[in-house]
């Protein structure tokens, strides 16, 4: 497992209304490969989604940038570990071996509201997650 | 002999000053993070308390403690006055007015940015002007400590500079040159924006600047604590220093693979490609070398046969050894 090491910009004043992190684009998406790809967006103080539902036994890419400040982006109990700065994206990528709930705080300090921007982690079973549909083809467990 | 006792004792008082209200802020921030409850826990009051502690202790602080420590070496090693009194103390007064400047802003709740500064976070123009003017203060006792030594290499040519003084001026080089980095960062990336001129700043190329001022405030505790390690540790146990020229390496050595290092600090960054990372690794691997050298070289010096006596008698609890530091 390898720290972000592509240097990849985007324009965080325009990320909500164009590109790769409008809002309907973000939360897992399954690729040809059979691999996922989560696309998320952190801002004070929430990340979106706040819910990230993910695949055991699955390759997975993290590709997430800061509509604001710096933030931290972390999974509890894995390596997963990167900063989110705006203006860059933060590719990373990893898998979760079993099933479960995991904690996602922002481990970088933005703000005063800083220590209540949590997110969550659910990971399912490969094939409970290869039955779920959506109809943006984006899936995440806000609604859960 | 110490012709200018009350410059030393100045920023020493002011040093230790400001420390002992950041240990107070650092205590509560302490019991605010326990289980227990703190009074007035609130996280505007917490991140203040955090920026607060974090600029003393970060800036202000091992500033003045190298500043004064600095002072001290010169008059001491090289048996001269200090050379430069009035700017010393000008640098002094920098330092006192960038250190209110800065306080009072953070106390009020108009910076709590901490003392890393974030941006694209910003606080009020103050704070960071605050923090330039104790940069600004600090190097002109890195010019000093040079021109005090080009002075004495003038007077005494042939002479090898004492040691004290060779170190003392490696750290201060150091300190002038990695200090750089944050100055450009406050000056020309957030001070223009804190100010109101500019709307925009690139976080990722602030946070490398950053980073490059970030590293070097380790070693600015570092170098006064070698200085001491390498010269008056062995006189206080009463044994002699190993290697003097292992001494003028390590600090050699410190001062030119410490100068780039700051990158390690951003291995989780996104804005640093992995060809940087590799070669902030190596040059964070080589740093080994002058640490290892330095263990080495003083663990031999408090093997020599005064050492060894003087260390017999303190383990046996007598008070010869506190004699033999006369």
């Amino acid at each position: 497992m390898m720290p972000p090491s592509r240097v990849e910009t985007i324009d965080p004043r325009t990320l909500h209304i164009a590109g790769e992190f409008i809002e309907s684009n973000l939360g897992t998406a399954t690729e040809a490969d059979g691999s996922v790809t989560v696309r998320l967006v952190a801002q004070q103080y929430s990340f979106t989604p706040q819910c990230l539902l993910v695949p055991a036994d699955t390759p997975i890419t993290f590709r997430a940038t800061s509509a604001d400040v710096v933030h931290g982006f972390l999974i509890d109990h894995t390596n997963i570990n990167t900063m989110l700065v705006p203006g860059y994206v933060s590719t990373f990528k990893s898998s979760f071996e079993t099933a479960g709930e995991r904690v996602m705080p922002c481990h970088e300090f933005c703000g005063t509201g800083h220590q209540g921007m949590w997110a969550k982690v659910k990971v399912i079973d490969k094939a409970a997650f290869a039955a779920l549909k959506s109809d943006s083809g984006r899936l995440s467990c806000v609604d859960q | 002999m110490l012709t200018n006792r009350r410059l030393i004792l100045a920023h020493f008082w002011l040093a230790f000053g400001s420390f002992g209200a950041a240990l107070v802020l650092g205590s509560w921030q302490m019991y605010v993070r326990s289980p227990l409850s703190a009074p007035i826990d609130t996280p505007e009051y917490y991140y203040r308390s955090v920026t607060a502690h974090g600029t003393v202790m970060g800036y202000v602080f091992p500033t003045l403690v190298a500043m004064a420590f600095g002072y001290a070496i010169t008059e001491l090693s090289l048996h001269k006055p200090l050379v430069g009194r009035r700017f010393a103390w000008a640098g002094f007064a920098l330092v006192l007015i960038g250190a209110i400047a800065a306080i009072v802003p953070v106390a009020m709740g108009l910076a709590s940015v901490l003392y890393t500064f974030y941006p694209p976070m910003i606080g009020n123009a103050f704070y960071y002007i605050g923090v330039v003017l104790v940069v600004v203060g600090s190097w002109i006792w890195v010019a000093l400590m040079s021109i005090n030594l080009r002075i004495w290499k003038r007077d005494n040519p042939g002479e090898p500079v004492p040691l004290a003084m060779f170190a003392n001026v490696a750290g201060s080089y150091l300190w002038g040159w990695t200090a750089v980095g944050a100055a450009i960062e406050l000056i020309f990336q957030i001070l223009p924006v804190a100010l109101g001129f500019k709307s925009t700043i690139d976080a990722g190329l602030a946070r490398v600047f950053f980073s490059w001022t970030l590293h070097a405030i380790v070693y600015f505790w570092l170098m006064p604590a070698y200085i001491a390690y390498y010269t008056i540790v062995p006189r206080a146990i009463g044994g002699r220093l190993y290697s003097d020229t292992m001494a003028r390496i390590s600090f050699a050595l410190f001062l030119v693979v410490a100068m780039p290092i700051g990158v390690h600090h951003l291995f989780a960054d996104p804005q640093v490609g992995s060809g940087f990372k590799v070669v902030h690794s190596v040059f964070t691997a080589v740093v080994t070398i002058p640490t290892l050298l330095t263990i080495f070289t003083i663990s031999a010096s408090s093997r020599s046969p005064g050492g060894c006596a003087a260390a017999r008698a303190c383990w046996a609890g007598s008070r010869h050894c506190l004699g033999t530091t006369r």
